[in-house]
């Protein structure tokens, strides 16, 4: 993996949860959470089980305000980019609205060979449930953010009711627009519950839902 | 050795970060009218109404006393200040959302009623705080959140010019546009305030000063650029200058 | 159909257009926007308005022109932008027109906070406007009941010609749930709307008139016992809830959306123990669910009403328990979320006390 992850998709394609996973399993330096899309569930609201596990939280002007919409936007957010000591996932808001966000730190990166910019895919959401529709959704985040996408990731879930064959009906279509855009399926994340013995495209992750509540 | 101090934070403001976005002129205006307040001796009398926007906090920065209105609704909640409290020198800071979507009755007829008051407008033509949605004073073809494929003048007119619109009313005294995006046009800014603020010492009526502003996070663009689209974009559609000067008698006409 | 996974406001924003939706007019507010955003872009795509309101007292007389003139209407919102509906809406049931209106609710009072809240429950169901109006609301807990209820607003709307409200605080309307977009929902046989004022009465031969005025007060009585009908059909046969585990429950805990999700979770928990509790879903809030408490059976002794707010919908609790069950209340407010172990721990304060 590469020192800098950036995540993006659209809402709901499991972005915060995958930072989240990332920045622990990984033992990543910081999560910078630049989502101003969202008011609830994002990975700000878990600083405590970040912190705890060594990943340094970074996210709006005014902390700890986890339950403010105020888009302020943090200028530290920029550290990873010119610190090449520092690992860093960023976790941007969905579609192409919250990958603009990242036009704030153009002129700071100065190692674009250290980032990748990564787009999160769930087939079940409608937005992305055909190849081409995945193309124009990575053509429309790059104009946002004017970085290049370097990898697609498969978090292709219905939640709870997420089977193998869900993964793998993912991965075909996936495939298929990495195919068309020569962009490669670096992850593969697989709900916790699931226990398969499969493996899928790219490195296979377990995910744990940290931002979902257990009732919801 | 003699010291001399070149540069010192005004008190105007509360010592604190202010939390706008790197880059974002909201911080540059903030300045301005704590350095006038401070330089005018105002902060002792002042009474500031903060609007809803991303500058809803802004009671926590202006460094005196300090309302907060519901949205659009600061120029209302300053008559009934200034009413009771005539001799207390009354402010709102009022993004476009604010003032000229859903505030547009309250500031017309605070201007109509030529109340005692200073408007700081802040014009950055779009929702900031709400994450970037259509204002109505974002410039055709815009793409914003609620006008995914541009603002198109058929469903949701041209572009509204307040100062403009103000300067049609007969009770308003003091009117102007001015920009912050550079060292020259800060301190032309400057003294716009100072001017609008004697306006209503001088208990002359209405005063507003428009400011040209930024949203680089929801327009997508660094501080940089957004400030070089801001002069390339913005000001050709909203000119600056004074609109309307009602001081050295009538103006009306 | 297959299942999709989507947020709720996105989600009830595609079920108003395939609920016949024609126009939406609407202001932005947090935790609503992915609504106005969703319909921006896809009312244009099926033909049908959208416009970005100045105001929601704009909007709202928006909706009111256009369900007057015979369309099917939607606005939606957050709690102080329905606060500023509440005249529109009074005019609305006045003028006996069907709209939808969508209330994501957040924190108050005043401009309070944008984490989820149930607060807007007597906003809602007394009627902030003037007069006496009613307006049916749903108060749905997932994202399936609220697609499917939003479909069917439409026609409920269109049958009693009167505003029906979409109540859910906002955790709905961001959380994200897999959904059937298309199951299937009741429809009604709906008349043609004669009385519209289409602008049609050189075709029509006669004038359509869309006003709330009566200055003859007998008139307005009329007219008011005339609604009046129409409410008690609604009481009658709109009355929905859930009933969950009360065959033998001890304490009966009443609670609707998201405050039903946690306590049918602490609901799980507690009877894996063998604690007999069960729940009163209301899914409409107005009509309250009266009938839910008709035939509870002989082992109850405690109704526990929660809520993500101080004791609103308790009060209408109270009003249908008529001194026969002991009273106990719990609620978070402020957009403060209870968690599953807090509603055990309430639970457990009541089983096995007496009647
Ligand atoms: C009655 C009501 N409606 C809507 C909102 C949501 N809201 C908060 S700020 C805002 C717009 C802010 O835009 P602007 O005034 O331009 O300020 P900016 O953030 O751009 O500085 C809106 C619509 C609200 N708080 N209250
Ligand atoms: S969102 Fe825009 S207006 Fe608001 S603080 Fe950030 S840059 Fe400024
Ligand atoms: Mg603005």
């Amino acid at each position: 993996m590469k020192r800098i992850t950036i995540l993006t998709g659209h809402y709901g394609s499991g972005k915060s949860e995958i930072a989240v996973n990332l920045a622990i399993q990984e033992n990543l330096n910081c999560l910078i959470d630049l989502d101003i899309i969202n008011p609830y569930f994002r990975s700000r609201s878990v600083r405590g089980l970040l912190e705890s596990n060594g990943v340094e939280l970074i996210e709006s002007t005014i902390e700890n305000a986890a339950g403010s919409d105020l888009p302020f936007i943090s200028s530290k957010g920029s550290r990873p980019f010119v610190n090449r000591d520092l690992s860093a996932v960023y976790d941007l808001g969905g579609t192409k609205h919250g990958a603009k966000v990242m036009m704030q730190f153009r002129d700071f990166i100065k190692y674009p060979e250290d980032i990748d910019f990564l787009v999160v895919v769930n087939i079940y959401r409608p937005e992305t449930d055909r190849a081409n529709k995945i193309i124009k959704m990575i053509e429309e985040l790059e104009a946002s953010s004017q970085i290049r996408v370097t990898g697609l990731i498969n978090n292709s879930n219905l939640m709870e009711y997420t089977d193998e064959s869900m993964i793998e009906a993912g991965e075909q279509i996936i495939q298929e627009a990495s195919q068309l855009t020569g962009v490669p399926i670096v992850y593969t994340f697989i709900e916790e519950h699931l226990k398969t013995t499969k493996t899928f495209a790219g490195e296979n992750i377990i995910l744990t839902r940290h931002l979902a509540k257990k009732w919801l | 050795m003699k010291t001399q101090t070149v540069y010192k934070p005004t008190d105007g403001l509360v010592k604190r970060d202010l939390s706008y976005c790197p880059g974002c002129t909201h911080g540059v205006i903030h300045k301005l009218v704590g350095e006038v307040l401070e330089e005018k001796g105002l902060l002792d009398t002042g009474v500031g109404v903060a609007s809803v926007g991303c500058s809803v906090m802004s009671y926590e920065f202006f460094n005196c006393d300090m309302q907060q209105a519901a949205h659009g609704r600061a120029p209302a909640v300053a008559t009934g200040i200034k009413r009771v409290r005539p001799e207390s020198t009354v402010f709102t800071y009022q993004g476009d959302g604010d003032l000229a979507s859903i505030g547009m009755a309250e500031i017309v007829h605070a201007a109509h009623r030529g109340e005692n008051i200073t408007v700081i407008f802040v014009n950055n033509a779009i929702y900031g705080m709400t994450g970037g949605q259509m204002a109505p004073t974002t410039l055709i073809d815009q793409k914003t959140s609620t006008s995914p494929r541009g603002r198109k003048q058929k469903d949701a007119g041209l572009p509204l010019r307040m100062s403009e619109l103000l300067a049609t009313v007969p009770g308003a005294t003091y009117l102007e546009r001015v920009s912050v995006h550079d060292p020259k046009h800060i301190r032309k800014a400057k003294k716009a305030l100072e001017k609008a603020f004697e306006v209503q010492t001088q208990k002359q009526g209405f005063s507003m000063i428009e400011f040209v502003s930024t949203c680089p996070v929801n327009w997508g663009m660094t501080p940089q650029d957004s400030l070089e689209w801001a002069v390339d974009n913005l000001i050709p559609y909203y000119p600056l200058g004074v609109y309307k000067d009602a001081t050295k008698g009538d103006d009306n006409g | 159909m297959a299942k999709v996974l989507m947020k709720g406001n996105e989600a009830m924003a595609l079920a108003a257009i395939k609920g016949g939706c024609d126009a939406f007019f609407g202001y932005p507010i947090t935790p609503q926007n992915e609504i106005p955003e969703y319909l921006s872009y896809h009312m244009e795509e099926n033909n049908r308005i959208f416009v970005q309101a100045e105001s929601e007292v704009a909007a709202i007389n928006m909706v009111y022109g256009a369900a007057g003139s015979g369309a099917r209407v939607l606005t939606s919102s957050s709690s102080p932008g329905i606060a500023l509906k509440q005249e529109g809406i009074s005019y609305i049931v006045g003028s006996e027109l069907p709209c939808v209106i969508i209330n994501v609710m957040r924190g108050g009072p005043g401009l309070g906070g944008i984490q989820p809240s149930q607060g807007d429950y007597n906003q809602i169901t007394r009627g902030g406007g003037n007069g006496d109006y009613h307006l049916i609301a749903f108060a749905p807990e997932t994202l399936q009941e609220t697609v499917d209820v939003v479909k069917e607003s439409f026609d409920l709307a269109d049958y009693y010609r009167n505003p029906v409200m979409i109540a859910v605080d906002g955790l709905i309307g961001q959380m994200m749930e897999p959904v059937d977009m298309d199951k299937e929902i009741p429809q009604k046989d709906l008349p043609a709307k004669t009385w519209a004022a289409t602008g049609e009465s050189g075709k029509r031969g006669s004038r359509n008139k869309i006003v709330s005025l009566h200055l003859d007060p007998y008139d307005l009585e009329k007219h008011n016992l005339k609604l009046k009908e129409k409410y008690d059909k609604m009481v009658e046969n709109e009355q929905r809830y859930e009933m969950i585990s009360i065959e033998d429950a001890e304490v009966v805990i009443v609670a609707y959306g998201s405050m039903a999700r946690i306590a049918r979770s602490a609901v799980k928990a507690l009877r894996e123990e063998g604690v007999k509790v069960g729940i009163i879903r209301p899914i409409t809030i107005w009509p309250f669910p009266e009938k839910a408490f008709e035939n509870l059976p002989e082992s109850v002794h405690t109704l526990l009403t929660l809520e993500m707010s101080l004791g609103q919908m308790h009060q209408d609790v109270k009003i249908v328990n008529q001194g026969r069950y002991n009273l106990a209340f719990y609620g978070r407010a402020g957009g403060v979320v209870p968690e599953t172990d807090e509603i055990i721990e309430q639970v457990r304060k009541y089983v096995g006390g007496n009647k």
